[in-house]
């Protein structure tokens, strides 16, 4: 929103500082300043007496003789009075100059705003052969607005001369623009009166605004029934006859530029400056729009058709609020009024609504119909409906002021059934003192509350607090709320900092971040894998091509983008996504992922799985070759060693997913429980996905590793005598588990035999149906040194049980 | 005559789902839909037919023509199917064969789970639990349990992702509050870091997806000046050097008094800069103590508790600390970015 200094100060004592200073002390006090812009001398460069100098050359002028230009034909050269010792001749290419105009002139030594935005500073020119020195200015060379349509038509009598920064305040001036979200809770500083109030507060001076005395006669025009006073708890009305629509007075015009408000005609204006000022939205309807001689408040009809004067038509339903006469609605109450009732240019009697309308039902209506206004966005915000009265004087006073023979002409037509009931706080001193960790006494907390015109009471400590109306729709109802006035008004830098003292507590953590970081520990660190991030959200063609169903993932309502309208219910897709935009520059990928996938069904809440998703690629592979399997196997089993939760293994996966090879694949155990699968990337997925390098997955459940019982395997005591390691390489068909052979191993002589591995694989056409394994067999005896004699009957069992076992052929 | 396209169509799909082959399906094609087949003698019979009823029959043979042909294609696409898999199963594949260590290599942390990492061990060494709570979320928990009923002008500023099923995913951390309220004893003192989400559009600055951690802290008697001292500190944990915050008043409806709270910037030390746009300041994270209402929400009496609470954005701390010019990078899974943060873990 944005704020001119310049009509704050009409209403607090507060023109003498410096506004651009005290915008910090409003946002550290307040709400958050986005921006403080110095108007009027474009240049910011210029301060001091260098711009008010510049300043001081913008005055106004009028047009006393017109001539053609000798050499050009949409060039005139026109002769100015603007108060210098003699007027000046020169050359104006406005379309609406003209004898007897009253317009803007700016001399030799004023900065304007050139062709290309940027400051120009005036000097003598010559147009097409004539010197001219200054000229007339539109409102957007003057950096006002964008009106470039022709140079400024001031429409009240103001004498030639008169400097601009005079006759208008707002030409020169500092505009605060303040964030509007940080006004969300402030339904009392969406006006100017308001935000007076506030800083009159927060400076320690006097707040001096009244609303204007104005006369109504005891006549009355428009009646008001009001049929919802749920929705609008409070309506007012009045008429007001002699209206002649015209320009607002250029003061006005300029302000409401600066305001953000393109000035349209006196009565648009004046309503955009009552609720610019005092906050409080106004309609002025044309009275002769107006059929029979009551207003109907009253919830819209189902499927009601209306058209508001944006041009837009809208269905409406029961839970909008609109304005009627006996007939039509002629307004969407608080939103937005209708195509048939505005004013126009021949209207002369109005009748202007001022009413307070239902926060939520508003809101309801503004978003629905999609019709967000100044109007709605403050009344969506619980407007004091006091204001009513304040907003409805305003008006009628800069009628009455501007408009020569305009006259109030009704009552006031005031339904206000039930104004709300004073809203009352009992706190203490001390305890604003402890939730703040500030000393502050009850007279202290008193004081600033008293400064921001709330009532207050003290006895001892404790105090009794009346919340002024504008503060207690919505803002203010309990005790913190008060805690918040004083700290704020206080400034929160004058509180120390102190650290809590707190009581220990027994330490806890929770098991799955413990699983996640430790995982995290061992894969990005000795297995050398990159943690990545994909998004919740995944694209329909990217499940299609996994075999996925999207009818089985959980929907979005209002998805970011159509592709993309379900949650994830597997890592996958997303991250062979992933793979795939990278792997023309990285022919080998190592990445994971720790996240959550989304399971359920359309009702009840869903389930959130934490996974660990790993990806290993090489571009460069064969796809027929097992390495990427083999590597991933290593990894996932090393990460599964650091959980401390049993010995980790792998074994037959029956139930592989779709986009899983039906045979490279194994499901991932911990301390024998399943706990996650490794596959290679089904071929078929391979294809419809377009993904060129081979790829082995692995997913690991968190929360269920997260379950497992702690194992802490014990210490194994060191072995007392030497051992000794004997290799046997054996050819065995392919279809032979290595691991079966390696327990075969193990059982020959289990008394010697601490462990067996398989070191070596080896793979051949030579052998198609066979495969060449290497095992260690690492041998030792409690009580004894080895012999050689045990090592060869050893040697020969272990050959002969393969040989039976499993069809081997051992080399000799 | 409807009565021979069922028997017909009956017929069909029990000899295609016989089929055990590529070539068994084919001659069934031909058997059926071919130039002799019995779908075309079908459809040669409606000739004797009055045209109102040819008309009707004839669409009737069309759609099961149809249904057959469809019947064939599916088949087919499943024995194709079959036949990689059986391809596929016969490759004398051994899981139990062992593994083969990766080449070594360095691996990364992502930059935000480092920040995160940062931040959770200087509030664990503070006393803190590390919780982790749902990303789909009800309405409940993530807006009026926090003080936040529907038509509030609040709920704007969290432009919301929801669920077909009347669910959404958390805008975010705070509805950890109240969960937290709800499981774990008094006093308390919590963090929960995650993902939120935003209905917005994706730019440099903005994205949909982006990560926060909610801090909270219950017990009898806590204030303000405890909440500045805490930033501070966690701060200067972060950051390794020394802060300047300030609080300004700020609204959330579920903390009162509610701030924003400030830091320095530390691109120009306070001067001005574009970094915090010419005012010496960087906003950077929400924080108040609770409003009672979420405190009642949570089952905690605000007479006898009361509570604060902030919420600091980790990718924008990610993005300060590393000077990241895009938020995207950080769900980009590009290794380029992944590969330039190595102190994860660092202690
Ligand atoms: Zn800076």
């Amino acid at each position: 929103m944005k704020v001119s200094w310049s009509w704050i100060s009409r209403f607090a004592e507060v023109g003498d500082l410096d506004a651009v200073a005290l915008s910090t002390r409003f946002t550290l006090g307040v709400a958050e300043i986005d921006e403080v812009l110095r108007v009027g001398v474009p240049d910011a460069t210029l301060e001091g007496e260098a711009r008010a100098a510049a300043l001081s050359k913008v005055v106004i002028a009028k047009v006393i003789a017109c001539r053609p230009h000798p050499q050009a034909e949409k060039l005139q050269l026109v002769t100015v009075d603007f108060g210098g010792p003699e007027p000046r001749e020169i050359v104006s290419g406005a379309p609406n100059a003209r004898t007897g105009l009253l317009s803007v002139f700016a001399d030799e030594g004023a900065v304007i705003v050139g062709k290309d935005g940027a400051p120009a500073v005036l000097g003598e020119a010559v147009i097409r052969g004539v010197p001219s020195r200054g000229m007339l200015v539109s409102f957007a060379e003057l950096g006002i607005g964008d009106d470039h349509a022709g140079v400024i038509e001031v429409p009240d009598a103001i004498a030639p001369g008169t400097p601009l920064a005079k006759a208008a305040p707002a030409f020169d001036d500092v505009i605060w623009d303040i964030d509007n979200k940080s006004l969300t809770h402030r339904p009392d500083c969406w006006g100017h009166v308001g935000l007076a109030r506030e800083i009159a507060a927060l400076c320690r001076r006097p707040f001096t605004w009244r609303a204007p005395e104005v006369t109504f006669p005891d006549v009355a025009d428009v009646a008001v029934k009001n049929e919802a006073p749920d929705l609008c708890p409070r309506y007012s009305c009045f008429t007001m006859d002699g209206i002649a629509v015209g320009p607002s007075p250029l003061w006005m015009q300029i302000l409401l530029w600066r305001l953000g408000q393109r000035p349209i005609n006196n009565l648009v204006d004046f309503t955009n400056l009552a609720m610019l000022t005092v906050g409080n939205p106004l309609h002025a309807f044309d009275r002769r729009q107006i059929g029979g001689d009551t207003i109907v408040v009253r919830r819209a009809a189902p499927d009601e058709p209306f058209t508001t004067l944006d041009g837009r038509a809208h269905r409406l339903t029961a839970d909008d609020l609109v304005i009627a006469d006996a007939r039509k609605p002629v307004a969407l109450a608080g939103v937005m009024g209708g195509e048939n009732s505005m004013v126009a240019a021949d209207t002369t009697r109005i009748v202007l609504e001022s009413a307070n309308f239902h926060a939520g039902a508003i809101r309801r209506t503004a978003v629905r119909t999609q019709t967000r206004t100044d109007s709605s966005a403050r009344f969506e915000k619980s407007l004091d409906p006091h204001q009513v009265w304040d907003a409805s004087r305003f008006f009628a006073d800069l009628v009455l002021t501007h408009i020569p023979g305009a006259r109030v002409s009704s009552c006031f037509e005031d339904v206000f059934p039930a104004p709300p009931a004073p809203v009352v706080i009992r706190t203490t001193g001390a305890f604003v003192a402890r939730r703040l960790g500030l000393d502050v006494t009850a007279e202290q907390v008193a004081d600033v509350l008293g400064r921001l015109q709330f009532g207050v009471t003290t006895d001892g400590d404790d105090l009794t607090v009346t919340v002024p109306t504008f503060r207690a729709t919505k803002d203010i109802g309990i005790p913190e709320d008060l805690v918040e006035e004083v700290g704020r008004w206080h400034g929160y830098d004058n509180i120390a900092p102190e650290l809590p003292a707190v009581r220990l507590a027994k330490p806890f953590s929770l098991p799955v971040r413990t699983v996640s970081r430790r995982l995290r520990e061992a894969l990005s660190g000795e297995l050398g894998f990159l943690e990545a991030m994909t998004y919740s959200f995944c694209r329909v063609e990217d499940l299609s091509a996994c075999g996925l169903d999207p009818a089985r993932h959980l929907a979005l309502e209002n998805p970011i983008s159509a592709e993309e309208p379900v949650l994830r219910a597997s890592m996958f897709p997303n991250l062979l996504a992933a793979v795939i935009r990278n792997e023309r520059r990285e022919p080998r990928q190592r990445m994971y992922e720790l996240g959550r996938v989304y399971h359920g069904t359309q009702e009840g809440f869903p389930t959130q799985p934490r996974i660990a998703a790993l990806v290993l690629s090489d571009r460069h592979a064969d796809a027929a070759d097992t390495t990427l399997f083999f590597q991933m196997k290593d990894a996932v089993l090393r990460a599964l060693r650091t959980q401390e939760r049993g010995a980790p293994g792998v074994e037959r996966l029956p139930d592989p997913t779709p986009f899983s090879h039906p045979v490279r694949c194994a499901r991932v155990t911990l301390g024998g429980a399943p706990v996650g699968w490794i596959a290679q990337v089904h071929p078929r997925t391979r294809r419809q996905l377009q993904l060129e390098s081979p790829v082995v997955m692995a997913c690991l459940e968190l929360d269920v590793i997260a379950g497992l019982p702690k194992v802490v395997v014990p210490f194994e005591p060191l072995p007392r005598f030497p051992g000794m390691e004997h290799d046997l390489t054996v050819l065995v068909p392919r279809t032979v588990a290595a691991a079966d052979v390696a327990r075969a191993l193990a059982g020959v002589a289990p008394e010697i035999t601490r462990e067996v591995t398989c070191f070596a694989v080896y793979e051949s056409p030579k052998f198609p149906d066979r495969r060449s394994l290497s095992f260690r067999l690492h041998l030792a005896h409690k009580e004894r040194t080895l012999t050689q004699e045990e090592l060869v009957e050893l040697h020969e069992k272990a050959v002969s049980t393969v040989q039976k076992t499993f069809d081997a052929q051992v080399a000799s | 005559m409807s009565d021979s396209i069922t028997l017909l169509k009956e017929k069909a799909a029990a000899a295609i789902t016989g089929a055990l082959d590529a070539d068994a399906l084919r001659e069934l094609e031909v058997a059926y839909l071919g130039k002799k087949g019995e779908v075309t003698a079908l459809l040669k019979s409606l000739g004797q037919l009055a045209p109102e009823e040819r008309k009707t029959m004839g669409k009737a043979v069309n759609d099961a023509r149809a249904e057959i042909e469809k019947m064939i294609a599916d088949r087919r696409e499943r024995l194709e199917g079959e036949a990689l898999d059986r391809d596929l199963a016969e490759t004398g594949f051994d899981l139990t064969l062992p593994g083969i260590p990766l080449p070594a290599e360095a691996g990364r942390w992502h930059p935000i789970s480092i920040i995160a990492d940062r931040v959770e061990r200087a509030f664990e060494q503070l006393g803190f639990l590390v919780l982790d709570y749902p990303e789909v979320e009800t309405e409940h928990y993530n807006f009026d349990a926090l003080n936040i009923p529907a038509d509030h002008p609040a709920r704007d500023m969290q432009d919301t992702f929801w669920l077909k099923n009347g669910c959404l995913l958390r805008t975010h951390t705070s509805p950890g509050q109240v969960r937290a309220m709800h499981e774990y004893p008094l006093p308390l003192r919590a963090i929960f870091p995650g993902r939120v989400f935003r209905y917005e559009r994706t730019d440099a600055s903005h994205e949909h997806t982006f990560h926060q951690v909610e801090g909270l802290m219950i017990d009898r008697d806590l204030s303000v000046s405890n909440l500045i001292a805490i930033m501070k500190v966690l701060l200067e944990t972060i950051f390794e050097r020394e802060v300047t915050v300030r609080l300004r008043p700020g609204f959330f409806p579920f903390v009162e008094p509610g701030f924003e709270l400030d830091i320095r910037c530390m691109n120009c030390g306070g001067a001005g800069c574009s970094v915090c746009k010419h005012s010496g300041w960087v906003e950077l994270l929400p924080c108040g103590l609770v409003h009672p209402n979420v405190l009642r929400a949570g089952g905690v009496d605000p007479e006898k508790w009361v509570g604060w609470a902030f919420g600091l954005g980790l990718s924008r701390l990610a993005m300060m600390r590393y000077k990241i010019s895009h938020i995207t990078h950080f769900m980009g899974a590009d290794p380029r970015f992944l590969r330039q943060f190595p102190e994860g873990g660092a202690r």
